[in-house]
């Protein structure tokens, strides 16, 4: 199976946050969805993918090449959407696709304006008088236009409506058809994930908790749901995060066939959630409600 | 089309609303027309600056970051966009003066001398201005501007009045005569220096950014 994105040790400091290390590949022909906390490091990452912030040490890999700044024709095959817009605002949408469009060699013409279309965007409108998930329709529908081989996108259904958050799920599964085509994309929204990404990358204040497959997960997660009488030294241990309360506990066990050997007898043992594994490894072990 | 270039159609893009603008001022310049060539650096100058401005108003270098262009081409464009600005700024000032001389407008014998090291300077403005803008990009952009603007409409003043009160620079600039070839290389030579160490500073500062 081929990698179309590598991290190989990649750190990138700020004043008051850090990504430490970080070491994954994102799968070829494959949607992976990349979630974690505000300020988990999402941005920074997809950011470090398209050149705009540098690594200070490691090595990022796009294609099989590595990302120089010297050699940009990778930009070429991936299309990119913003979380924010970065389009020159005071253009109409049909001057930004003029001066987009000579840029990539894949441009098509027919492509763009069969998406304009779709997404019911006037050309004549204007950057600024678009409402954010217009804008957000606009980006998509220009990374979508030059037959990208990658699509990495920072928060897709952000500002999106729930009927135009479900059709463009639908689209980027119809998209990954072609199994030479990738998604990477971030998002806070687990349903998003749960509906259409067949990995998960989880980032955590800088790091990487998992790179897994979304089918996966339940096979190496537990939530348990019992009595505080069940939690002693030893047994929170396991817990990757535990929520307490007045009348019990739920927490999360990161290795599923230790947890139901220890609880399946004596509490409830349940499969969690994408949001559940988020939330309790999040919060750890000090949360009490 | 090299990228170089296809970054200066979108500076002109960017830039079309504000060209129309220009019109009333050299319409302005013709009907005044009294030492007008002066000003044939403050319109380029102008349109450098908003070309800038727009390009870091809205983080909109990142947009440009993500097309299939590296640093050196976005760097390169803004120094290369200059010449078309210049000869815009060049250009439109000769039609205007033409205009004014068929409108029985007195003729100034060394107007093409003057004008042309007059638009000459705007790239030495430009030579200043770059790297100040790549290295402060959004957040000290507004300040820059507005000294560049003032150094432009002043030192467009100041140029005319210099060569009204000291009439031998104005004689200098007219007597281009073969025995000052040697000043004149060296002068070019000293003026391409300036343009291009201003370009690798421009480069070191751009080149490992964070945007």
């Amino acid at each position: 199976m081929n990698e179309v994105i590598q991290f190989n040790q990649v750190c990138k400091s700020y004043d008051r946050f850090e990504l430490k290390d970080l070491t994954f590949s994102i799968k070829e022909g494959y949607i992976t969805g990349l979630i974690g906390p505000n300020g988990a490091g999402k941005t920074t990452l997809i950011q470090m993918l398209m050149g705009m912030i540098f690594a200070e040490r490691g090595e990022i890999r796009i294609f099989g090449r590595p990302n120089s700044p010297d050699d940009p024709g990778f930009k070429d095959r991936i299309g990119y959407v913003s979380d924010e817009n970065y389009f020159y605002d005071h253009l109409t949408i049909k001057q930004m696709k003029r001066m987009i469009a000579p840029f990539f060699s894949g441009w098509d013409e027919e492509v763009c304006r069969k998406y304009l279309e779709l997404f019911r965007l006037s050309p004549d409108k204007k950057i600024k008088d678009l409402s954010k998930g217009m804008k957000m329709k606009f980006s998509l529908a220009i990374a979508l236009s030059h037959g990208a081989e990658l699509l990495i996108m920072d928060e897709p259904t952000a500002g999106l409506d729930p009927v135009f958050r479900r059709e463009l799920l639908d689209l980027l599964s119809g998209h990954i058809l072609d199994e030479k085509k990738s998604i990477l994309f971030s998002t806070h929204n687990t349903t998003d994930l749960d509906r259409i990404a067949d990995y998960i990358v989880f980032l955590n204040e800088g790091k990487l908790v998992f790179n897994e497959m979304k089918e996966s997960l339940p096979e190496k997660y537990l939530l348990v749901k019992g009595g505080k009488e069940l939690l002693d030294r030893d047994t929170r241990g396991w817990f990757t995060g535990i929520r307490e309360t007045a009348h019990g506990f739920e927490g999360l066990v990161s290795n599923r066939t230790e947890g139901e050997r220890y609880f399946k007898d004596i509490a409830l043992c349940e499969t969690p959630t994408l949001e559940e594994i988020m939330y309790f490894t999040v919060k750890g072990n000090t949360i009490h409600a | 089309m090299y990228p170089s270039l296809q970054l200066i159609r979108k500076d002109f893009i960017l830039v079309r609303k504000f060209l129309l603008l220009l019109i009333p001022y050299y319409i302005w310049m013709a009907f005044m027309n009294d030492g007008t060539f002066i000003f044939a650096s403050l319109p380029p100058m102008l349109l450098l600056i908003n070309s800038c401005t727009l390009d870091v108003q809205h983080m909109n270098q990142r947009f440009l970051i993500s097309l299939p262009i590296c640093r050196q081409q976005l760097v390169a464009s803004k120094y290369i966009s200059m010449l078309p600005f210049a000869l815009l700024g060049f250009g439109i000032t000769v039609i205007m003066y033409m205009a004014g001389l068929s409108l029985g407008h007195p003729s100034v014998p060394h107007f093409w001398k003057e004008i042309g090291l007059v638009t000459a300077v705007f790239p030495l403005l430009g030579a200043f201005y770059l790297p100040l803008f790549f290295w402060l990009g959004q957040k000290g952009a507004q300040i820059v501007n507005i000294i560049f603007m003032l150094i432009a409409i002043l030192g467009s003043s100041l140029s005319a009045k210099l060569l009204e009160w000291f009439p031998f620079l104005s004689e200098w600039a007219v007597d281009l005569s073969s025995n000052q070839t040697v000043l004149y290389m060296i002068g070019g030579l000293a003026y391409l220096c300036i343009l291009f160490g201003s370009y690798l500073i421009s480069l070191r500062i751009f080149i490992r950014k964070d945007l």
